[in-house]
């Protein structure tokens, strides 16, 4: 490219490659966020619900449990963890290979009504952290049994 | 965890029988990402295996093929990847620490494999 080279049109060529990113991706979690994203680096919730409990897990591998913040609040978890990767620099040898991203999060999920925040748990355990969100005695599925007249 | 560990799967056997892979075919693998360091003396690995504990792993190093292989407590999804080491290495001298699903591995280069300085006299 000389030194001269039409703006618009680039930035159009990036729009155009968002969108093709958005549409392959999707609007990626509960939070809303979308954009563009840089592959690799994203860190992924998975959300599960089980019959008496909320269940999040990421994967957060080379983060350090005291460096993972969690809240509740207003029915809605936010997740911060960071990892920056360092790699030796200079006499320490020769990067060959470097895949491992640094990332940063800062998630925030929003739960349906019945949350026991009293009752939040949250395990960090080779690197994946999981919490586990009870519901209200109210909220759990409850079996009737049918009686026979 | 050790290396060339025919002996530290049978210990993950006996210690935690839910996490015991009887059947490696039904283990969903993944590529773990790497950084490669190479040293003077030694090629420095870190996998990004979120999930496995320490014993999980099995690390083989067969003439300069490394194997690593770890399996996430449930045994249903598992890290796996090979790499050919470009110089030979010393066998006896591999290490491997796992911490918060990062697996370390330190492999010193053989003595032949290192670079020397030459004196002029």
């Amino acid at each position: 490219m000389g030194p001269w080279f039409d703006v618009d049109a680039a930035v159009a060529d990036l729009d155009a490659v968002t969108r093709q990113l958005d549409a392959l991706f999707g609007q990626r979690g509960l939070d809303g966020r979308h954009g563009l994203r840089t592959l690799g680096t994203e860190v992924e919730l998975a959300v599960r619900e089980l019959p008496e409990a909320w269940e999040i897990t990421a994967e957060l591998p080379g983060v350090a449990a005291e460096q993972v913040q969690l809240a509740f609040a207003d029915g809605t978890l936010t997740l911060k963890a960071e990892r920056k990767v360092a790699r030796p620099e200079g006499g320490g040898g020769k990067v060959r290979y470097a895949e491992r991203p640094s990332f940063a999060v800062d998630r925030a999920v929003r739960l349906p009504e019945g949350v026991d925040p009293e009752g939040i748990a949250a395990a960090f355990t080779h690197g994946v952290l999981t919490v586990t969100l009870p519901k209200r005695a109210q909220a759990q599925p409850r079996t009737i049994p049918v009686q026979t007249a | 965890m050790t290396v060339n560990t025919e002996t530290a799967l049978t210990e993950t056997a006996t210690a935690t029988p839910a996490q015991t892979v009887s059947d490696p075919a039904r283990v969903r693998w993944s590529q773990p990402a790497v950084d490669i360091v190479e040293r003077d003396d030694a090629w420095v690995l870190a996998l990004d295996a979120p999930g496995v504990p320490g014993d999980g792993f099995d690390i083989r190093l067969e003439d300069r093929t490394l194997t690593v292989s770890g399996v996430r407590a449930g045994g249903l999804r598992g890290w796996r990847r090979a790499f050919t080491v470009p110089t030979a290495v010393d066998g006896a001298g591999v290490t491997a620490k796992a911490d918060n699903g990062v697996l370390t591995l330190t492999l010193p280069k053989a003595e032949a494999a290192r670079p020397r300085r030459i004196a002029v006299s």
